[in-house]
């Protein structure tokens, strides 16, 4: 064991602190280094004489005014213990945003008075079923002269290049389409069966491209074979 | 009154239990204070805190998990001592002043010579001390002045008996050191 160690253990020795085992072992040292045991001496007198030499006795105090400042110093901690539940001071941060969010929640979700523009399916929910009829009434007018354009001349205006029906006028009726399916069609499953037809059918059109000659052609077979036009006028004396 | 039903009732926010702390336990930390500051003004600012943080946290201290109340309120005046030589690092080289004057005059004392001595020793002392850092110092007094044991300032400081006996050593060996130092400039 190094004379480092025993340094240490000397101080503690001289508290007596040392035990016995140690107290031994460090006996056993200094009977043969010399140079610790001289420092064990120093430092024993060091601090017998430090231990000596008293402390100065304390000073009068004025209790009263030191007491009078601690109260004042406790002022605010007595006020917000009153209202304030005891938590540890790192928990006021997070409840305080915990707090916040939920106020904001709630500001939000009942006196905010902006709500996002609802979506127009929404606005056909509450469409009544009589306004919901003229629609379809109408709807029904407007598609009836594309789906004859195309079950007659399909084939003959693709090879030309020019359609009767433009593809904004698909896309307007498609949008109706898909109110309409929303407002009726839960009731009506023949009418939901038809506006799926009409949809697709839409669809293509709504896509086609100037030089496409097939799709008009498959277009006036689908429209024939899925008997489109014959449906909805079964559809419009019911 | 008993301590466990003073500090309930002190936890319960009443005034004269937290007076009546104060009046148990205001001696003890105001010695371990001057002890450290070495002068009165400080030493009454460091009680003033001590007692400020105590009694502010009264509500964290569990009366069946502590030791006890002024075990506690120790801990807290020793943190708030080490705490006020750390923000007065620059006044450390001044002590020693007040400790002179508190000392009994030469006209007190019986032998003129040996009180001349005494005080040269006492300025000797806290010369030395007021080279150590503030937690060596702090073990160092309560060692060798307040006569804790190794064990007891291991609990007061919450750290291991292993790191008081180092910071003793390391203490006691810059107070040696400073000695000798003194020594040699006295001798020069």
């Amino acid at each position: 064991m190094t004379c480092r160690r025993f340094k240490k253990d000397m101080v503690v020795d001289i508290y007596r602190e040392l035990d016995e085992k140690g107290r031994r072992r460090l006996e056993r040292h200094l009977a043969r280094c010399a140079s610790c045991r001289e420092e064990f001496e120093t430092t024993r007198k060091v601090l017998s004489s430090m231990k000596e030499t008293p402390a100065e006795s304390t000073p009068e105090v004025n209790w009263e005014r030191n007491w009078n400042t601690i109260e004042a110093g406790l002022e605010p901690a007595g006020r917000r213990s009153r209202f304030l539940p005891a938590f540890p001071r790192w928990a006021y941060a997070p409840l305080a945003l915990a707090v916040l969010f939920i106020l904001g929640l709630a500001v939000g979700r009942y006196w905010w008075p902006w709500r996002p523009a609802a979506p127009d399916a929404a606005k056909t929910r509450t469409m009544s079923p009589a306004a919901a009829q003229v629609m379809l009434n109408q709807y029904f007018e407007d598609v009836k002269p594309v789906l004859l354009d195309y079950a007659h001349n399909g084939t003959k205006l693709g090879d030309k290049g020019l359609f009767l029906t433009d593809r904004e006028m698909a896309r307007s009726l498609l949008v109706q389409n898909v109110l309409l399916k929303r407002a009726l069609a839960q009731k009506n499953p023949t009418l939901a069966d038809l506006l799926d037809d009409l949809g697709l059918i839409l669809t293509e059109i709504a896509n086609l491209q100037n030089q496409d000659t097939t799709t008009p052609a498959s277009l006036k077979n689908v429209i024939h074979q899925r008997q489109v036009l014959s449906r909805i006028r079964h559809l419009e004396k019911i | 009154m008993d301590e466990t039903l003073l500090v309930q009732a002190a936890q319960a926010g009443n005034r004269t239990a937290l007076r009546e702390l104060f009046e148990q336990n205001k001696r003890k930390i105001f010695a371990l204070a001057y002890q450290y500051a070495r002068n009165r003004e400080d030493a009454e600012d460091i009680l003033q805190e001590t007692f400020i943080k105590a009694f502010r946290r009264i509500h964290t201290f569990r009366i069946q998990e502590e030791t006890g109340f002024a075990s506690w309120l120790f801990r807290v005046g020793i943190n708030c001592s080490i705490d006020y030589l750390r923000r007065n690092k620059a006044r450390r080289a001044e002590l020693g002043s007040d400790v002179l004057a508190a000392l009994p005059t030469a006209a007190q004392g019986s032998d003129p010579q040996r009180e001349h001595a005494r005080r040269e020793f006492r300025r000797r002392i806290d010369r030395s001390l007021a080279g150590l850092s503030p937690r060596q110092r702090m073990i160092f007094l309560l060692k060798n002045d307040q006569q804790f044991s190794i064990r007891e300032i291991a609990a007061q400081l919450q750290c291991t008996e292993g790191s008081v006996k180092t910071h003793l050593f390391r203490a006691v060996s810059a107070i040696k050191r400073g000695f000798k130092n003194q020594a040699l400039e006295d001798a020069s």
